[in-house]
């Protein structure tokens, strides 16, 4: 079985000039936990995700801590998203991204997605455009078939 | 991708069937054969019919809250064919329903609001619009324009696909229709159902059809295929007119999304090399072929290969 056999057919992604509030919008709406982020003509240039922003609001030594409830005041979370909203996702996203091909196998995304722990991968067409994404949920179900 | 459409205002089409439907009765369904749940609108209609044609195409479209949300799954689960960018806002997708009662031989309709499009939404479904019409050959524009967005949307699309080298077709009524034919989309075919008056022009015999044809030939459209009195279709190129019509007398099952159909087997004759003409025929084959099937069905390139043989044709001038 192939990538194209499996994966979801949406090509819904966020510009690279979109705001991180857009893409929190998108999120919510959609119930996403992320996305791919492309350029003018659908290239894949990075992914986003939810993991991306909460980092970029809690402060760095939190991950050092394990615990939010170290942080002194949740209004400087709250504030720090104040401050980025408006600035465009390429910010924050995660460039040099692994992408799957329409033609890869399923085997070959389901290595990618074990290894890297990746809840998506954007898939790309023979002109490498943005195709639609694999998910976990995706390739569980293909294996069902 | 060869096909891009676009609905800016789809909507979720139930179909519920009650036989002796009553005013202020509690109707229960047990079966669940009785209820009819479909992504409905005019672009994502012909996605739907060009799929069943074995044409992958990318359905564009503005959704919303959980009714956009199951529309969107809908469509994904039931159209592998299709591939989907939906831009989605705060407020709910349009609901469409209908309870059709075969015993009273009626039919009654609930047609819900749609959601409201923000200039900043627009702006960004019109970016999303641009990155897919790169890639697209042909782009179908069809159905209403969502509150909010100004009214000549489709002339600046049209626009932008000539800019791209995009042909284009056309199927909106009203004052969006005269926006979008000031822009020359490649082909037209108005949405006649409500009101039958285009471009100032009230269209009552076939005369004044073929005279608001080659009106619009003459700015430069290709082709204008007019719905003439329901089971007929009058296609107008600056080459020939003809009036298509069916040969034998069928029964109809239904007439919802036929216009659809038609341009989805417009498209397939296109992207085979046919030229207007033939392709006008699969165009009224897959019409037919839609009309003789409860839903939207027109049973795939051998149901449309099977309608070919109903369609008749009247050369009514040069």
């Amino acid at each position: 079985m192939r990538v194209i056999d499996f994966m979801e057919k949406d090509v819904t992604a966020i510009f690279i000039d979109e705001t991180v509030e857009e893409f929190i919008h998108a999120c919510v709406r959609q119930s996403r936990s992320g996305m791919p982020v492309v350029d003018s003509e659908m290239y894949v240039i990075g992914v986003v995700t939810e993991s991306d922003i909460i980092h970029a609001v809690i402060p760095s030594y939190m991950e050092m801590l394990h615990s939010t409830a170290f942080i002194p005041d949740t209004n400087l979370v709250k504030k720090r998203l104040e401050e980025i909203k408006n600035e465009p996702i390429s910010n924050y996203m995660t460039k040099k991204v692994d992408v799957l091909k329409t033609t890869d196998t399923l085997l070959s995304a389901a290595t990618l997605v074990i290894k890297r722990g990746y809840r998506f991968v954007p898939v790309i067409d023979e002109e490498d455009h943005l195709a639609g994404i694999a998910t976990r949920a995706s390739l569980l179900e293909a294996l069902l078939r | 991708m060869d096909v891009l459409t676009v609905t800016l205002n789809p909507a979720l089409d139930r179909v519920i069937e009650i036989d002796d439907f009553q005013v202020g009765n509690i109707h229960r369904i047990f079966d669940p054969t009785k209820v009819h749940i479909s992504p409905g609108g005019k672009g994502i209609n012909v996605s739907i019919y060009l799929d069943q044609l074995g044409i992958k195409s990318v359905a564009l479209g503005v959704v919303g809250g959980l009714t956009g949300r199951m529309f969107h799954m809908k469509l994904k689960r039931d159209h592998d064919g299709i591939t989907t960018s939906f831009l989605y806002v705060e407020d709910e997708t349009r609901e469409n329903m209908s309870v059709v009662d075969k015993k009273g031989n009626t039919i009654t309709e609930f047609n819900l609001p749609g959601p409201e499009v923000d200039e900043k939404h627009l702006n960004l479904f019109m970016k999303k619009y641009v990155a897919l019409l790169s890639r697209a050959k042909i782009c179908v524009i069809g159905g209403t324009v969502p509150t909010g967005v100004p009214l000549d949307i489709y002339n600046v699309m049209i626009e932008e696909a000539k800019r791209l080298n995009v042909t284009t077709i056309v199927n909106v009524h009203g004052e969006p229709l005269a926006h979008a034919i000031k822009a020359k989309p490649t082909i037209v075919k108005p949405d006649i159902r409500g009101s039958k008056i285009v471009m100032g022009k009230s269209l009552k015999t076939l005369e004044d059809y073929v005279e608001s044809a080659k009106e619009m030939l003459k700015m430069g459209i290709k082709m204008v295929i007019y719905s003439f009195e329901v089971k007929n279709d009058l296609v107008v190129t600056p080459e020939w007119t003809y009036l298509f019509k069916m040969k034998t007398k069928l029964k109809s099952e239904n007439l919802l999304g036929v216009g659809d159909a038609y341009i989805a087997g417009l498209i397939y004759g296109m992207l085979n090399g046919k030229d207007f003409l033939e392709s006008a025929r699969y165009g009224m084959a897959a019409a037919i072929a839609d009309e003789l099937t409860k839903e939207k069905d027109i049973g795939g390139v051998e149901g449309m290969n099977n309608g070919l043989k109903f369609v008749g044709l009247e050369r009514i001038s040069t």
